[in-house]
């Protein structure tokens, strides 16, 4: 499995007011409104959580099967990865390119 | 995930921008909030860079820029002010106002000014009646400033006189807006004075919340029957003479929807509040926005302890935290001026 970070210029934010978590670009500005999921996801690869050890914390705090849930966590990551809230970790792109050659 | 580039932390439509571009000033009033008056200002290519950041950010939040420049006065450096207001002029801005005393525009300023279409409104200050005024803005400041309305409005300005009340002028209100309305002025604001910077040992200025509930209810009940100037309190309370009227005045703006930029590049979340949350040379509008533990303090009502806490009201006002941390050093504490 790929490892992943937040991109330097991304943090995470709960705000207790609004009760919605957030995910903000201190560069451009941008900003994302997350699910509580979406928002420890991201904070667990943050904290280089294994991806399984993730969909099981979610699956655990979502009502649906396992399969559903290991689809979504991956789409959701996929997906920021894609929007630029996570990269992928620089020794597994170098682990990626070794695989590959 | 959604990217709803509503800035969701702000729920006005305009982001306001209060820019300090020089601490350098041609008066030395007696009630000021500023601490040094030394021209420090930034060179121009950092002013445009700063601007053209302030603007872009208003455009990425979905709002509406809305700045007030002024100083210190901003007419002693008149090359950097219309460097500016040119940028402004072509940016995604939707108004100006400028801050000034007006000692320094004249005819050949006007002119300059004309051409500006996103200059809503110069605002000015009197202090009360022509004695009053003069004691604490200095000799002559009265007339001049008369002087000086009539000279813009003879050129199709738009106009407000803010008048910082405490007890030095609490009975001048009235026979001020008297004036201001012969001179055909368009707004008449009030604000609560707050002894800070050059004023900060004049606490025996502030009003008490009787004085302050008296003046604003006095001047609420005068210009119900009066069509102009319009009346405008600064620094809440409004709700307190009438929560239904929301043209009187509008929320404290703090962590919501307003910073203020001093002539350093530092950023303060009200010019009153003088507590540093960042450096426009040093970090993006967004760090500062997005991470400030002040801002994110002061977005939630929760912290707001005393009387302030719990009120009915905070919906619509919260207090001035200027005036709590001015007075107690606590700018979660109540307003000290509250009469509720």
């Amino acid at each position: 499995m790929k490892k992943y970070i937040l991109v330097e210029n991304i943090i995470l934010k709960f705000d207790e007011v609004s009760n919605r978590y957030y995910a903000f670009c201190i560069s451009t500005g941008d900003h994302f409104i997350l699910t509580k999921s979406g928002y420890f996801i991201l904070e667990f690869l943050e904290m280089g959580k294994d991806i399984n050890e993730i969909i099981s914390f979610v699956h655990k705090n979502e009502n649906i099967d396992l399969d559903t849930c290991k689809r979504d966590t991956l789409n959701f990551i996929n997906k920021s990865e894609k929007i630029g809230i996570i990269s992928i970790l620089k020794e597994e792109q170098k682990n990626d390119k070794k695989e590959h050659n | 995930m959604s990217n709803n580039h509503l800035l969701e932390t702000a729920y006005e439509e305009e982001f306001y921008f209060q820019w300090h571009i020089t601490n350098e000033c041609n008066l030395r009033c007696k009630h000021c909030y500023h601490d040094n008056y030394l021209d420090d200002s930034l060179k121009l290519d950092q002013l445009i860079k700063i601007g053209n950041h302030l603007c872009d950010a208003a455009k990425k939040w979905g709002k509406k820029a809305s700045f007030s420049l002024t100083g210190g006065e901003p007419f002693t450096n008149p090359e950097n002010l219309f460097a500016i207001l040119e940028l402004l002029e072509t940016r995604n801005v939707d108004r100006i106002d400028i801050l000034t005393n007006g000692f320094l525009i004249d005819e050949e300023i006007i002119n300059r000014l004309k051409k500006f279409k996103k200059l809503r409104r110069i605002q000015l200050s009197l202090e009360g009646l022509k004695e009053t005024n003069d004691r604490i803005r200095g000799d002559g400041s009265f007339d001049k400033t008369i002087k000086i309305i009539k000279l813009l409005k003879d050129h199709s300005f738009t106009i407000s006189i803010m008048m910082t009340i405490g007890k030095h002028n609490k009975d001048e209100v009235i026979p001020l807006a008297k004036e201001l309305k012969v001179l055909n002025v368009d707004t008449f604001i009030l604000d609560r004075f707050i002894p800070e910077g050059q004023s900060q040992n004049k606490k025996d200025w502030l009003l008490s919340p009787e004085e302050i509930k008296n003046v604003y209810s006095e001047a609420y009940n005068y210009f119900q029957n009066c069509l102009k100037p319009r009346f405008l309190l600064y620094r809440t309370l409004f709700c307190l003479l009438n929560p239904d009227d929301p043209h009187i005045g509008a929320i404290c703006s703090v962590g919501n929807n307003a910073v203020t930029i001093m002539p350093n590049g530092d950023v303060l979340p009200c010019r009153r509040l003088p507590i540093k949350i960042g450096n426009l040379l040093e970090e993006t509008i967004y760090k500062i926005w997005y991470t400030s533990p002040l801002l994110w303090e002061m977005r939630n009502p929760k912290n707001l302890k005393g009387k302030c806490n719990n009120c009915e009201h905070i919906p619509i006002c919260r207090g001035c935290r200027a005036m709590a941390y001015a007075i107690t050093d606590d700018y979660f504490e109540t307003d000290p001026q509250c009469w509720k």
